[in-house]
């Protein structure tokens, strides 16, 4: 183990609060779909992925970089708005076990697509600050971390705003807490999931579009960020999006912290040794409500 | 004003109605009476729209809304209090209120808001509270004003007194029959079939997925077979 020191720790916890940020958003989209339909998407990480691929091929191919995000976002959501017709309603009446089963599908169709599409080859682009670095008391933080964290925080406080204030932000809440009842007020139930599944699709690719400059992204990634999504997502309480940005955080600030305190190679088992842990002691989530009996 | 003919429906292979033929007056209150499972709660689904109905008419003012989805049912009027009041727990009382009047004009909405708060002084002290966190009498309050805030003509009631203490029982039944002598059309499904007698004005009992017997409510409170198999006399 290496010596504690101040400006290092300072730039793990950094670090793993920007991929903490990252998986909570992932956990997000989880959240969002589960709630909506109780299944389990598993093309999650898969838009993740597809947000910077899109982007970075926009990139190469000339365009602003700015303008290509832009557009990769809107084609993700398209795609997250393709795959609610498809697994949910073609299937009508589907169970959440089938629509995560279809979930799957739509998952390694993604990757596939993209291995043949854009190739095999990490690739990326500059974020909007380049290559900065900060020196924050002798840590020094890429200025890209902070986009991260910022994109982040807006992204969840937009969301938050949307649910509490607006009427159709409103009927979501209610038909993802009782599509019957919902129904009976006039609620298009329906209508809801599909803007679960656009908005689930829309916290992936702004989780892909500002950690790519960072790390850099390939075909395959989307599969990884998609379980340290879930993970997140169950820590936090499945169905409870909060939950899952907060379990996101705690995530990815253990593994940095175990990353550098025990071993890199032993950050990712981290992931599933709290998941295992979580599921032991507590497994409606750190913040999950158990659900109250009706009579 | 409300007219069922020859209503079929189930889940599945399960028929549960077998031609069940319902008319409630405008501004009357029928009640809907039968034992467990005699298709009461099928009923209400199937006339608020959350069943499909697989023959038979349903007639509002005239107009045959048996093939609409639930939400074009309100337009027609039409509203329901589901079975086991079913409030939308993680929302505050005032967004269950507010999401009753989904489709309802905002001036429309207000009017109904002061009307159910008037009428259940109970909620308008818990307005901030989250749904789930209510006692069972006040969840049946707040499932009946979410229902009252699209300011239906017609309201379904699927067993309002299940689960809840008898004091508070009789306290919803009096505001049902408050609604209905403002002259709100109500069709009540209720197993407590004493009470239900007394704010209908005519009743109808299942068995057997069929109207077995129906009348006046002071007919059938006084019909032998009524009263030894729902009133327990």
């Amino acid at each position: 183990m290496p010596p504690m020191d101040a400006a290092a720790l300072l730039q793990v916890l950094f670090g793993g609060l920007g991929t903490g940020a990252i998986y909570g958003l992932v956990g997000l989209g989880f959240s969002l779909i589960y709630r909506a339909t109780g299944a389990v998407n598993f093309a999650q990480g898969e838009w993740v992925m597809l947000a910077g691929m899109a982007t970075a091929a926009g990139h190469m191919a000339g365009f602003a970089t700015g303008l290509a995000g832009a557009a990769s976002l809107l084609l993700v959501v398209a795609v997250g708005v393709a795959s609610y017709l498809l697994a949910v309603q073609r299937l009508r009446d589907a169970s959440p076990l089938l629509i995560t089963m279809v979930s799957i599908g739509i998952a390694i169709f993604t990757k596939g697509a993209i291995m043949v599409t854009l190739g095999k080859n990490p690739t990326g682009y500059p974020g909007p600050l380049g290559d900065a670095v900060l020196r924050i008391a002798g840590a020094a933080i890429p200025a890209q971390s902070l986009i991260v964290l910022a994109a982040c925080a807006g992204f969840i406080f937009a969301l938050q705003v949307f649910f509490a204030r607006s009427r159709t932000g409103l009927a979501l809440r209610a038909a993802a807490a009782d599509r019957d009842a919902a129904a009976l007020v006039g609620v298009p139930v329906q209508r809801m999931v599909m803007l679960s599944f656009g908005l689930a699709a829309a916290a992936g690719a702004v989780a892909g579009l500002v950690i790519t400059p960072l790390t850099l992204i390939d075909y395959n990634q989307g599969t990884m960020l998609g379980f340290k999504g879930f993970s997140a997502a169950m820590l936090g309480g499945m169905g409870h999006p909060l939950g899952a940005v907060a379990g996101g955080l705690l995530l990815g600030t253990l593994e940095g912290l175990a990353g550098y305190a025990i071993s890199s190679r032993f950050k990712e088992a981290v992931a599933f040794l709290l998941l295992l842990a979580v599921l032991f002691l507590r497994p409606s989530g750190l913040f999950g409500k158990r659900k109250a009996e009706r009579v | 004003m409300l007219e069922v003919r020859g209503l079929t429906a189930g889940y599945g292979s399960a028929t549960v109605l077998r031609g069940v033929d319902l008319a409630v007056p405008r501004g009357g209150c029928v009640c809907l009476l039968g034992a467990n499972g005699a298709g009461k709660t099928t009923t209400m689904r199937a006339l608020s729209g959350l069943l499909r109905v697989r023959a038979g008419r349903v007639l509002v003012e005239g107009r045959d809304i048996t093939d609409l989805p639930p939400e074009a049912r309100l337009e027609a009027g039409l509203a329901m209090v589901p079975e086991g009041r079913r409030v939308f727990a993680p929302l505050t009382v005032a967004e269950n209120l507010a999401i009753g009047a989904y489709r309802a004009d905002p001036a429309a909405a207000r009017r109904a808001r002061e009307h159910v708060l008037a009428l259940f002084p109970r909620l308008a002290e818990r307005l901030s509270q989250e749904a789930g966190t209510l006692s069972g009498g006040e969840q049946q309050m707040l499932a009946i004003g979410r229902a009252l805030m699209g300011g239906p003509r017609i309201l379904l009631l699927d067993e309002p007194s299940m689960g809840l203490a008898p004091m508070v029982v009789r306290d919803i039944f009096r505001t049902i029959a408050a609604l209905n002598a403002e002259g709100l059309t109500i069709l009540l499904a209720e197993q407590n079939a004493r009470l239900a007698l007394r704010v209908a004005q005519q009743g109808a009992v299942l068995a057997e997925g069929t109207v077995a017997v129906r009348g006046t409510s002071a007919e059938l409170a006084a019909d032998e077979a009524v009263r030894e198999a729902y009133l327990g006399v």
